[in-house]
C-alpha cells in the first residue's frame, strides 16, 4: 500500500493500483484496484447522506406519475434504473419505473410478489428476468438496481448487492413516457406503497457504484460525485418525491406529508418532471 | 405522520359532472381512473363521504383493490 496522502473529493487522482489517499471532504480512505474505488469510510464506510423527509405513497388503485417521453429516456449506450421501495404487501406485482409499449420493449423495474424483475430486453425468450426471490419485507427499504450494457449484460442488484447476470439482446426503443408507480400493460401492476430516490442513468453502472448509490441503506445525492459514486454526469432522470428544491403539491406550495403530490421536478434536466395523471399520490414522511 | 385511510367510490361516468373536486383527493377529471368500457370511475377521500356522493357505496383499500382487479377494471395479462 503506497504512504498515505491526502485529496478532496473534486481533486481525487487517475487510478493505480495500490493507490491509497485520504478524503478530506468525506473523511474516508480510498484505495484503488486500478479500475475502481474501495471506500473506507471512518465510521460506516458510508458517505453523508443526502437530506431526504419524504417520499411518494402510491394506492395501488388509480395513483400514477408520468414524466413525458423524452428521447433522453431510451439511451442506446447502457442503461441503469434504480429505486427505493416499501411496498405495502408482498402479494401482488409492484412497478416502480417503466418505460413500455408491449412487453417486450423498453423496461420496467418491478417486485413482483416478492421477486425482483425487470421487463423488457429479452433473456432465454421471456420477457421478465427474475433476479431473485424473498424480498417480502413490508416494513423495509429496498434499494433495487438494474443496469444493462447497452449490448449483451444485464444485471440486477438488491441493496447494493449484485443478485445475478444475464445474457440478453440489446434494448429496444420506443416513444412512451416514463411513468413511476404503475405500469401501463399488465395486471395489477400499480404500486402499493411508498416509492424514492428514482433515477435513470445513460450507461451501466458498475458494481462498486451502485453499492455506493446504496450507500449503507442511507441515499446520497445523485447530482454529486462522491466516494465511489462519480457517475453524476451520467444522470439522465432524478426524482427525489418531495425533496427536490422546486417539488409541489397539487396546490403548487411546498410539499409537506400528506399533501397530494403536484410536480416531482427531475433534478437531472429540464425536462421529465413527473405530473400526475391519474389518481392523487401523495408526499409522506417516511424515507429510507 | 400515519396516513389516514383512504375510501372509495364508484360513481356512474354519466354523474363525473357532479364531483365536486374540493372534496376528493384528485385534482381534476383527467386524473379519473375509468372502467374498461368506460361507463365507471371512482374517487377517493379522506375521511367521510362527501355529500355529493350520499347513499352511495363506500368501499376500503382492500375492497378497491379487489374491485379494480376484475376484469371490468383490468385488461388481462398477455404474459
Amino acid at each position: 500500500m503506497s504512504t498515505l496522502t491526502t485529496h478532496t473529493t473534486a481533486s481525487r487522482d487517475a487510478h493505480s493500483a495500490g493507490l491509497c489517499k485520504f478524503n478530506t471532504t468525506t473523511k474516508a480512505i480510498e484505495v484503488s484496484d486500478g479500475t475502481n474505488w474501495s471506500i473506507y469510510d471512518y465510521d460506516s464506510g458510508t458517505v453523508s447522506p443526502v437530506t431526504n423527509t419524504l417520499s411518494a405513497v402510491f394506492d395501488g388503485a388509480t395513483d400514477k406519475l408520468d414524466c413525458g417521453n423524452s428521447s433522453i429516456f431510451g439511451p442506446t449506450g447502457g442503461l441503469t434504473l434504480s429505486a427505493w421501495v416499501k411496498q405495502a404487501n408482498s402479494s401482488s406485482t409492484h412497478t416502480l419505473i417503466q418505460k413500455q409499449n408491449v412487453s417486450t420493449d423498453g423496461y420496467s423495474l418491478q417486485l413482483a410478489s416478492g421477486s425482483f424483475h425487470f421487463r423488457g430486453t429479452m433473456t432465454s425468450g421471456s420477457p421478465i428476468t427474475n433476479f431473485g426471490s424473498g424480498f417480502t419485507s413490508t416494513t423495509d427499504w429496498y434499494h433495487l438496481c438494474v443496469t444493462h450494457d447497452g449490448s449483451t449484460t444485464l444485471k440486477g442488484y438488491v441493496n447494493g448487492v449484485l443478485q445475478a447476470t444475464y445474457t440478453t439482446s440489446s434494448l429496444s426503443t420506443n416513444n412512451i413516457s416514463v411513468k413511476l408507480g404503475w405500469h401501463t400493460n399488465h395486471t395489477p401492476s400499480y404500486l402499493t406503497g411508498k416509492l424514492d430516490e428514482c433515477s435513470i442513468f445513460s450507461s451501466a453502472l458498475d458494481a462498486s457504484t451502485v453499492t455506493q448509490i446504496y450507500n449503507g441503506g442511507n441515499p446520497i445525492d445523485l447530482t454529486i460525485d462522491q466516494g465511489n459514486y462519480n457517475s453524476s454526469s451520467d444522470l439522465i432522470g432524478y426524482w427525489r418525491m418531495g425533496d427536490g428544491a422546486s417539488d409541489t403539491d397539487s396546490g403548487g406550495g411546498s410539499p409537506a406529508s400528506g399533501d397530494v403530490i403536484g410536480t416531482v421536478v427531475n433534478l437531472a434536466g429540464g425536462y421529465g418532471n413527473g405530473t400526475v395523471t391519474g389518481g392523487s399520490p401523495e408526499y409522506l414522511n417516511d424515507t429510507p | 405522520m400515519i396516513m389516514i385511510p383512504r375510501k372509495y367510490t364508484i360513481i356512474s361516468s354519466e354523474d363525473v359532472d357532479s364531483i365536486d373536486f374540493d372534496q376528493v383527493l384528485e385534482g381534476n377529471e383527467s386524473h379519473l381512473h375509468y372502467s374498461l368500457d368506460g361507463s365507471k370511475t371512482l374517487v377517493k377521500y379522506r375521511d367521510d363521504q362527501p355529500s355529493f356522493l350520499s347513499g352511495k357505496q363506500e368501499y376500503t383499500h382492500s375492497e378497491i383493490l379487489t374491485i379494480l382487479a376484475t376484469d371490468e377494471w383490468t385488461p388481462s395479462d398477455p404474459n
